[in-house]
């Protein structure tokens, strides 16, 4: 199973300290629950493990090998990111189309069973563009699970998301676990977090405070 | 680049030539070298006004092209990639086969119209290793504009990127044609990229400042910079 190793971390940008001192490991199989207020540190400390950020100091290391030494980005890994979104232009179906060509590993019937799996329908032809925020973010939960990852960073995953939804993404999760894939997903509240974590971890002014189980 | 963009920029080349022959027929009868000739060393304003509109149009439909790689839909591929440099430089090159293929366009529809308005007169073609270096020119000069607000939106906002570089190109025709009319500190000229690609602005028929060769020489060495500097902005970017 992958492990996520972290040693010193220290990010800096502009003077402002955004990550300080931070020292983990992280196991496959688990789903880590990152929580804190606003600016705590935690959508920073994902984009860090996902390879989008640069460390002013101290490593992050994937089974063993350096991000941004060894490895750009860690291998079979999936993520959900603020800000970041699918293309308006095409439906559910040509945007995971296109992401699924780069690796290479999802059939058709897996770009299709994950759209179906989140509650959106495959054959649509609606664009993206015209879709709720909901239904957004239930596509962007598709566009990290349909390949199977070993790691999942998953950035307030359930953000707009109806009740319905919510449930739902819960148990997609949980099902993700049990295949063993590491999860880490964020919120502002511990108790967001209560149905699903193994593991809570507590962010404050860019630093792990406290991590129970 | 969707139908729509496509189809705008479709509309201002066709604007652009029609304009061109409205303000200046010594340019727009297109006898000599079309859409590549330029702004006239005299500073017609008008001129430069029409002659800006298709790198204007370039400059937009180029806004955010490296930005949203690098903060939005981009990301989702630079991990599947497992690459932070790959994406972007295929980015820059899809970028040149667009600029490439409208500048085709460009010329392909002044041909057109040079050939229904001017059936009786000389045509450029009377001199087709000339065409091909000024043309080569334009198509360049325009590539390495496009390629510098590429390289700032990794520095800077896409409006600030789009902002800097079109000042730039304005300020460069306009100084451009002062130093050509005053034949005084014409070496600043290599330093003015948008003249490049002016036929009226080079010495392809001993009309210019610029020596084709070295304008060659400077845009390469300028893409090979540019090249360098983007891949190691790429390499440390915080994808933030």
């Amino acid at each position: 199973m992958t492990t996520i190793r972290i040693s010193s971390l220290h990010k800096k940008i502009r003077k402002k300290t955004l990550l300080h001192d931070i020292n983990y490991e992280f196991n496959g199989g688990n789903i880590y629950g990152l929580y804190g207020r606003n600016g705590s540190g935690k959508t920073m400390l994902l984009r860090a493990m996902a390879g989008l950020l640069m460390p002013s100091s101290g490593e992050i290391s994937i089974d063993g090998k350096v991000l941004h030494k060894d490895i750009s980005f860690p291998a079979n890994m999936s993520v959900i990111i603020e800000n970041t979104s699918l293309l308006h232009q095409y439906n559910a179906h040509m945007n995971l189309k296109i992401l699924a060509k780069i690796r290479n590993i999802a059939t058709d019937e897996d770009i299709k069973a994950n759209i179906k799996r989140v509650g959106l329908d495959p054959e649509s032809n609606m664009k993206v563009g015209k879709f709720s925020l909901g239904m957004k973010q239930r596509l962007s939960v598709a566009q990290a699970i349909f390949e199977k990852p070993d790691i999942l960073l998953l950035d307030e995953p359930t953000n707009a998301i109806d009740e319905e939804g919510v449930t739902l993404v819960y148990q997609i999760l949980k099902e993700e676990k049990e295949r063993g894939a590491l999860i880490l997903l964020t919120s502002h509240h511990k108790q967001d977090l209560e149905a699903l974590a193994d593991i809570y971890i507590k962010m404050e002014n860019g630093g792990i405070v406290l991590d129970s189980k | 680049m969707t139908k729509r963009i496509f189809l705008t920029m479709l509309i201002v080349i066709l604007l652009q030539i029609l304009l061109f022959d409205h303000f200046d027929g010594s340019i727009a009868d297109l006898t000599g070298y079309m859409i590549v000739s330029g702004v006239p060393i005299s500073n017609k304003f008008v001129l430069l006004g029409t002659w800006y509109m298709f790198f204007a149009g370039l400059s937009f439909l180029s806004l955010g092209y490296m930005r949203k790689y690098i903060s939005g839909y981009g990301v989702y591929l630079m991990i599947r990639e497992k690459s932070r440099v790959k994406l972007g430089f295929r980015r820059i090159g899809n970028l040149l086969i667009l600029i490439s293929g409208l500048s085709i366009i460009q010329f392909f529809v002044s041909i057109i119209f040079a050939y229904i308005t001017n059936e009786d007169q000389a045509f450029f073609y009377d001199d087709v290793h000339s065409f091909f270096w000024i043309a080569g020119l334009y198509m360049m000069s325009n590539f390495v504009l496009i390629f510098i607000q590429m390289a700032l939106e990794l520095h800077a906002t896409e409006e600030v990127a789009l902002l800097l570089v079109n000042v730039y190109v304005l300020f460069s025709v306009t100084l451009g044609g002062v130093l050509l009319s005053t034949q005084k500190l014409t070496w600043i000229l290599y330093f003015l990229v948008p003249n490049f690609g002016m036929y009226v602005r080079s010495d392809v028929l001993e009309t210019g400042g610029i020596s084709p060769v070295q304008a060659y020489i400077v845009l390469t060495l300028m893409t090979i910079i540019l090249t360098v500097l983007t891949y190691g902005r790429l390499k440390k970017i915080d994808l933030i």
